[in-house]
């Protein structure tokens, strides 16, 4: 949500004028990641609307119209709704990305990817902790917890993190691949971090697919009576 | 002497008298609000669920503010030491992660009608809400404050904290709440006359999380921001309480009591002001 976002951003802008540099990220560069988060939340949501609902929908056996349907059923739930809200967000990072320093098209690329990369990730995420109520029934509150805490560990710098916190953070919560974005990928443009997080993001991709339709091998239907609107 | 007795007799009924018209005027709002701590008690299970993401906050901060501390060199910051940074943190976030969404249920009750079920009750509407909203909210401080301090100590470590600090941190907190309702109450009963009032109430959560002192103590903020949150409430709901608790200071105590006092009597009026007019818009249909 736009107005949200920009809180946030004016948040950083004022604890960056009491301390101009924590662990080498500076106000400009916290600006990247809002405007990389806010763009691939964006994008998630505004496409796959139905990622967050994930784990709410298996658990109550709302599946049954997709499954009936001679299309891929993941995808077919994923795009079946588009939140309002989430284009506030895409249109944030957009413009917020105008105002973190000098623009060039190279650069605008790369922001792009960026986000696209954020969106992938993002939309993996969502898809593994839905699926888990596949296997552990009603986990709607569990997905929405892990959820924000994804959200919220992927917009604070990746510096201030180390040992234990760090290694989670590049692996079960894979939120400080995005946060690592705005040094790595937008300041200075690393071929190998854009390799090894391009890798990650398809790789994490398809084991959610992987583990969705393992999930569905255990679906049981709801018997419900649905309108599709 | 049987003046005396006689004189006595009367005080004794008139007391009796007093007593039975303070139970029936009170008692009603001591029972909704048993009620609403009881049906909160069945989903504690969910209260303590959510202090996860209290956890994660404080996490978060106690690495940043480390980090922080460790590249400034400061030993102190805004008045504050890395623990008791980490405390005042613990404390906001135990009042903010109290507050029931009071605001969505009146915005409700106005646009379903049920506020007009509601008037034909033996109870006030905004005291009615009030009883239940703090029966909740009083739970939920609790709970924070107890899980909020296992966090802090083991992230931190203690603090010395006077006894004085924590009698007046509660008390403190719950006025801070009550200013909380009634902002909440106005937000809601906006509902007469807008359809969608969430948006204010999304305008209000962002001014706390700044104004507040929600995350960073107001004293870390520029000048300009500082005068804006002193002439507002929202720093008497978070940052006044936690403040007090995580560095007492005595000269504050009454300063921030007045202040919260002046708070809660001008909101309380605003809101009764709010509900008169919006009452008068109501129109019962039968049925």
């Amino acid at each position: 949500m736009f107005v949200n976002d920009v809180v946030w951003v004016l948040f950083w802008r004022l604890f960056f004028l009491r301390f101009p540099v924590v662990n080498g990220w500076s106000f400009q560069d916290i600006t990247i990641l809002w405007a990389l988060f806010g763009g691939g939340y964006g994008v998630t949501f505004v496409v796959f609307g139905n990622v967050g609902r994930l784990a709410g929908m298996i658990a109550r056996g709302e599946l049954d119209h997709y499954l009936l349907l001679p299309k891929n059923v993941l995808l077919h739930v994923l795009v079946s709704r588009s939140s309002m809200a989430a284009w506030g967000d895409l249109l944030f990072g957009l413009i917020i990305f105008c105002f973190a320093g000098p623009v060039s098209i190279g650069k605008f690329v790369v922001f792009i990817y960026g986000v696209l990369l954020t969106a992938l990730i993002l939309t993996s995420f969502c898809i593994i902790v839905g699926s888990l109520a596949f296997f552990l029934g009603n986990s709607e509150g569990l997905a929405r917890q892990l959820l924000t805490a994804f959200v919220t560990l992927a917009t604070y710098p990746l510096a201030i993190f180390k040992g234990l916190a760090k290694f989670i953070l590049l692996t079960v919560i894979p939120a400080g691949v995005i946060s690592s974005m705005p040094l790595q990928l937008i300041k200075t443009i690393d071929p190998a971090f854009m390799g090894t997080a391009t890798l990650f993001a398809v790789g994490l991709f398809l084991m959610a697919v992987y583990i969705f339709e393992l999930g569905l091998q255990r679906y049981e239907s709801g018997n419900l009576m649905t309108v599709q609107m | 002497m049987t003046e005396r007795m006689a004189g006595h007799t009367t005080g004794n009924t008139t007391g009796r008298m007093i007593n039975k018209s303070l139970h029936l005027r009170f008692g009603k709002y001591t029972a909704i609000g048993r009620i609403s701590f009881l049906t909160n008690m069945a989903y504690i299970a969910e209260l303590l669920w959510r202090t996860v993401f209290m956890a994660l906050i404080i996490f978060i901060f106690s690495q940043l503010w480390a980090v922080i501390y460790s590249g400034t060199g400061a030993l102190v910051l805004g008045g504050l030491t890395y623990q008791q940074m980490i405390w005042y943190l613990v404390m906001t976030e135990t009042i903010a992660l109290a507050r029931p969404r009071i605001d969505a249920l009146i915005d409700q009750e106005v646009k379903n009608g049920d506020v007009a079920y509601r008037l034909s009750k033996p109870y006030s509407y905004l005291l009615y809400h009030y009883v239940s909203y703090m029966a909740e909210a009083v739970m939920r401080l609790v709970i924070n404050f107890a899980i909020g301090s296992i966090i802090a100590y083991l992230t931190a470590g203690g603090i010395q904290v006077s006894l004085s600090a924590i009698l007046l941190f509660l008390p403190a907190a719950l006025v801070g709440l009550s200013i909380e309702f009634l902002v909440r109450a106005c937000i809601g009963l906006g509902a007469f006359w807008v359809e969608d009032t969430e948006s204010f109430l999304n305008l209000y959560e962002k001014a706390l999380f700044i104004l507040g002192g929600m995350l960073i103590p107001l004293e870390l903020l520029p000048e300009t921001f500082r005068r804006i949150s002193a002439v507002l409430p929202m720093n008497f709901v978070l940052y006044r309480p936690a403040r007090l608790f995580a560095a007492f200071d005595v000269q504050a105590v009454w300063s921030m009591f007045g202040g919260q006092a002046v708070w809660l009597l001008l909101l309380a009026a605003l809101c009764a002001v709010v509900y008169r007019a919006g009452v008068k818009r109501i129109n019962v249909n039968g049925g």
